[in-house]
């Protein structure tokens, strides 16, 4: 069995030995490094950043995918979501690489299965977790975890030992399991869904505000969120207070036909071009046909939502909607 | 359960017409046109406001809105949400979705699109038994031939009466056994409620049988002597559509015509005994017509489509008409047996004359241990085969062979190998990047439902029928989310403790039109979002996220997705489809007692 290397250690020395190590074994494939950890990184040492970025291009070093930062803690659907498409949208633009296999620390939320699914994650590897399962999310969704990956940590090891072996990706050996004969038990998650903190709803209610008053303030904003999930909650918070102002969020602005869906964000689009988004959930277990009024960007449309889904929507300009998955 | 009461409902009959028409009112084109102001306009619109040209108040409060991109109907009194706007667009309802002029007259609408198209809309007030008989009435006008229901072309775009008679089908066997379920329903219906001989239930019963014979004849025209099952047959003066492998008949040797597929195969020239009698009964259907067992091709490499709807033929045929025709229900019986012997001799694969397997119809064990469709395929196949054995059983009252079968492939795993479908189905779409609606053969949806619905109203033993329905319920999600009551219907029938949206089901049967025209719409609506597939193509796999009503969407066998956005293209205006997404639902339903019309 290939064994999987992982730099479990970000730091300057940790890095060159692990692409030392890469130049020294041509066999051999990386595992690591977040979002967050290769901005850093990019920002402290851009040649050495340049050498890493050279051997993701190449398919020798695999990031850690699925979180902007890691984390460890329970978090409510929203913050999951942001935290996936804040990590989606750097690999995307920074290497143009859409990985498959999530890579975390836990079940964040009882929405996980979903929101796993609807970002076009195939599967995760959790720290938690040691067996491979089938867990099951709402809306007919469900996600591979794979558990049994035969970790060394790159820092570690020898040459002798990474000459008496084989070495693969997280990304591809979990991404092969789907051709083999797979019998596993299905499990739905039982955790307590993360409540927002007081940080995340300032900050859902300056996304909001900002679309209702047409002001695209994306750049703080994300930087906002960005500082949110690194835990720097005081500082997210200030900023999101600047952006609010004396702004109330306005309940018309988007009008439902049932109050069993809730919105759960309205956004400015991540690519800035004006386009909105719209995040909606159905929050009492039956399948239902919704429509969504918003007059202020000459929207209105129907949609088929089923129990406990989360969808997201965006409108362009003239008004035309398309169901998109969170990498938006 | 108390039955859901349908009340008698608006429905679209579109009459196409050009601008010079006799029949068009001269006011259409004197109208004045003045843009409508919809600010504030408390629903999504299918067009967006600033395309919206005109707009005109016909009956009982009803405004009509013509825009650049089709015409809208607002009834801001509908009893239903789905009635409140309604959409009409090229090229079901329109031969252009730019409206020029409108025309309210009463209920109706005169519209004029395009250069010189007109369109006049009747909203017609239909029972849904009204709405069934007139599909029904055009299927078997325009649709059947020799009893067989599959679709139609026509020489004239949206001219039905120029249907050519004759057309090219894959799976005649599969969709005319779907259309006879909606008959023999319906047969069955009429029985209990007018009594056996009523003039409308001896007609229904000639229609049913008239399918039935179609069924079995499938099973003898081929004339071979191992019990194969042909997908379907042409006679002398139909041209052969250039798809699969045909045989000619002549004499005692049917000769395999020059097909691309042939070439490929190898197989042009190979010739295959047909001298196995066929039954008089059943070849009256071509004899009558002047045509000799000569003028026979008939169609070869046999799916498994095809077998599980000729099983599911075999028990309802046999369970409502063979009791009052022994000749019909003996014909049952022999074909029945032929076909599970011709299985069980090629150790569970169907095969041709040459002794090598068809290439969709297998359900052994070497089969399943096929790495991709093999091994995804495995839980449906292994539950069709049992639902062969036990409708074997059930129509010939035998046990023997059958039972011994079935007992040891259940030994062997196969009821439990049935439970796995949605977890090998998830697997093999994750293996190609896929989300499990857009990999999904849409065909399949419909053999789950034969296989599960039969075998959970024929076995008997409980915890193989517990087996059985936790099997079918692992196709909800691609059962139920098309909202459609020829999937819910049987599947409340195998699993009773099943939740339907009857409302939902209501809204179905209300709006479907009194055509099977099949040409497509416009789907890039305002009001209804596009959703980009998880695998697809930019630009080219996609779908709506709302499930639109039937008479707003493209006219479809069970085996598509009604959520696919389909472009429009013009060679859907020449093309009809059976009525029996209707039938097969309205008349189980109202023979289970799911549905009522109003007293």
């Amino acid at each position: 069995m290939s064994k999987i290397a992982v730099l479990n250690e970000f730091s300057i020395e940790a890095v060159r030995d692990a692409l030392q190590k890469l130049d020294d074994f041509k066999k051999l494939i990386v595992n690591g490094l977040t979002a967050f950890e290769l901005g850093e990184l990019e920002k402290i040492d851009p040649e050495l950043f340049a050498a890493v970025a050279k051997q993701i291009k190449r398919e020798r070093w695999y990031p850690c995918t699925g979180l902007w930062v890691s984390d460890d803690k329970e978090m409510s659907a929203e913050k999951l979501m942001r935290s996936m498409l804040y990590s989606v949208t750097y690999f995307k633009e920074k290497f143009d690489k859409e990985y498959k296999v999530f890579q975390g620390a836990r079940i964040y939320n009882d929405a996980f299965a979903q929101l796993i699914y609807i970002s076009n994650f195939d599967a995760c590897v959790l720290d938690s977790e040691t067996e491979s399962y089938w867990l099951d999310g709402e809306a007919y969704t469900r996600t591979l975890v794979y558990g049994g990956l035969e970790k060394v940590d790159i820092n570690d090891i020898d040459d002798e030992f990474i000459k008496a072996n084989d070495f693969e990706s997280i990304e591809d050996e979990v991404m092969a399991a789907f051709q083999n004969e797979l019998d596993l038990k299905s499990v739905k998650p039982s955790v307590y869904a993360g409540k927002a903190n007081e940080a995340e709803m300032l900050l859902e209610k300056a996304d909001r505000i900002c679309v209702q008053n047409g002001r695209n303030e994306n750049e703080d904003l994300r930087s906002c969120w960005l500082s949110l999930l690194l835990g720097e909650e005081d500082v997210a918070a200030d900023v999101a207070e600047k952006i609010i102002g004396d702004g109330e969020i306005d309940n018309d602005f988007i009008r439902l036909n049932t109050d069993e869906v809730e919105v759960l964000s309205v956004k400015y689009a991540e690519e800035g071009n004006g386009d909105v988004v719209i995040r909606l959930r159905e929050t009492a277990g039956t399948e239902k046909a919704i429509t969504v009024m918003c007059d202020a960007l000459d929207a209105g449309f129907r949609a088929e939502i089923l129990p406990y889904e989360i969808q997201t929507f965006r409108i362009d300009k003239e008004g035309y909607v398309e169901e998109t998955p969170i990498g938006e | 359960m108390k039955p859901y009461i349908l009340k008698p409902h608006l429905t679209r009959k579109i009459t196409f017409m050009k601008k010079d028409d006799a029949r068009v009112p001269q006011a259409l084109f004197e109208t004045v046109n003045t843009a409508p102001d919809l600010k504030g306009f408390p629903y999504p619109l299918p067009s967006r406001k600033s395309e919206y040209t005109c707009f005109a108040e016909g009956n009982n409060g009803v405004i009509w809105y013509g825009a650049t991109t089709g015409l809208t109907r607002y009834d801001p009194n509908a009893e239903r949400a789905e009635d409140i706007i309604m959409y009409f667009s090229a090229h079901k309802h329109l031969d252009f979705d730019e409206v020029k002029a409108i025309l309210p007259e009463g209920d109706n609408i005169w519209v004029l699109n395009g250069e010189d198209s007109v369109s006049y809309i009747e909203m017609i007030m239909l029972t849904c038994e009204e709405r069934g008989d007139l599909l029904r009435e055009e299927s078997h006008k325009y649709v059947m031939r020799r009893g067989m229901i599959c679709h139609m072309n026509t020489t004239e775009p949206k001219n039905i009466k120029t249907a050519l008679g004759y057309t090219a089908c894959d799976n005649d066997g599969t969709f005319t056994a779907d259309h006879f379920v909606g008959e023999v329903y319906r047969y069955a219906v009429l029985k209990r409620e007018l009594g056996a001989d009523h003039p409308k239930t001896i007609e229904a019963r000639r229609l049913a049988t008239l399918n039935s014979e179609a069924m079995l004849l499938l099973t003898y025209v081929h004339g071979r002597d191992e019990g194969f099952i042909a997908r379907s047959y042409h006679v002398t003066g139909e041209p052969l559509p250039d798809d699969g492998h045909f045989y000619q008949r002549k004499g005692d040797v049917a000769t395999c015509c020059e097909t691309n597929e042939s070439k490929k195969t190898g197989r042009v020239g190979e010739q295959v005994p047909c001298g196995y009698p066929i039954p008089e009964r059943l070849a009256k259907l071509y004899r009558d017509l002047g045509y000799t067992d000569d003028d026979i091709a008939y169609k070869a490499d046999t799916s498994s489509d095809e077998v599980t709807n000729h099983f599911l033929h075999y028990r309802l045929a046999h369970d409502f008409l063979g009791e009052e025709d022994p000749e019909l229900d003996e014909l049952i019986k022999d074909s029945c047996r032929r076909t599970m012997t011709h299985i069980i001799n090629g150790k569970f694969e169907f095969l041709e004359h040459s002794g090598k397997p068809t290439t969709w119809a297998k359900w052994s064990k070497r089969y399943f241990a096929q790495a991709g469709s093999g091994y995804v395929d495995a839980p449906l196949n292994a539950a069709e085969l049992l639902m062969y054995l036990k409708v074997t059983m059930h129509v010939t009252g035998e046990e023997g062979l059958w039972k011994e079968t079935y007992d040891a492939l259940i030994a062997d795993g196969y009821a439990e190998l049935s439970t796995k479908h949605f977890d090998r189905f998830f697997q093999g779409a994750m293996g190609v990047g896929a989300a499990p609606e857009e990999d999904l053969m849409y065909g399949d949806n419909l053999l789950a439902l034969a296989t599960f619905w039969m075998l959970c109203t024929l076995e008997e033993d409980e915890e193989l029928l517990a087996t059985y329905r936790k099997s079918f319920k692992a196709w909800s999600g691609t059962l139920l989310r098309e909202v459609q009551p020829g999937y819910a219907f049987p599947m409340l029938e195998a699993c009773p403790d099943l939740e339907l949206d009857f409302e939902r089901m209501a809204d179905w049967f209300y709006r479907h039109e009194v055509t099977r025209h099949a040409a497509l719409v416009k789907l890039n609506r305002h009001d209804v979002p596009i959703k980009r597939l998880r695998h697809g193509v930019e630009d080219v796999d996609k779908e709506i996220s709302a499930l639109l009503m039937p008479d707003e969407r493209s006219t479809e066998k069970f085996d598509r997705n009604p959520f696919q956005y389909l472009i429009r293209h013009d060679g859907r205006n020449s093309h009809y489809e059976g009525c029996y997404p209707y039938t097969f639902a309205y008349w189980l339903g109202r023979y289970n007692g799911y549905i009522a019309e109003e007293a």
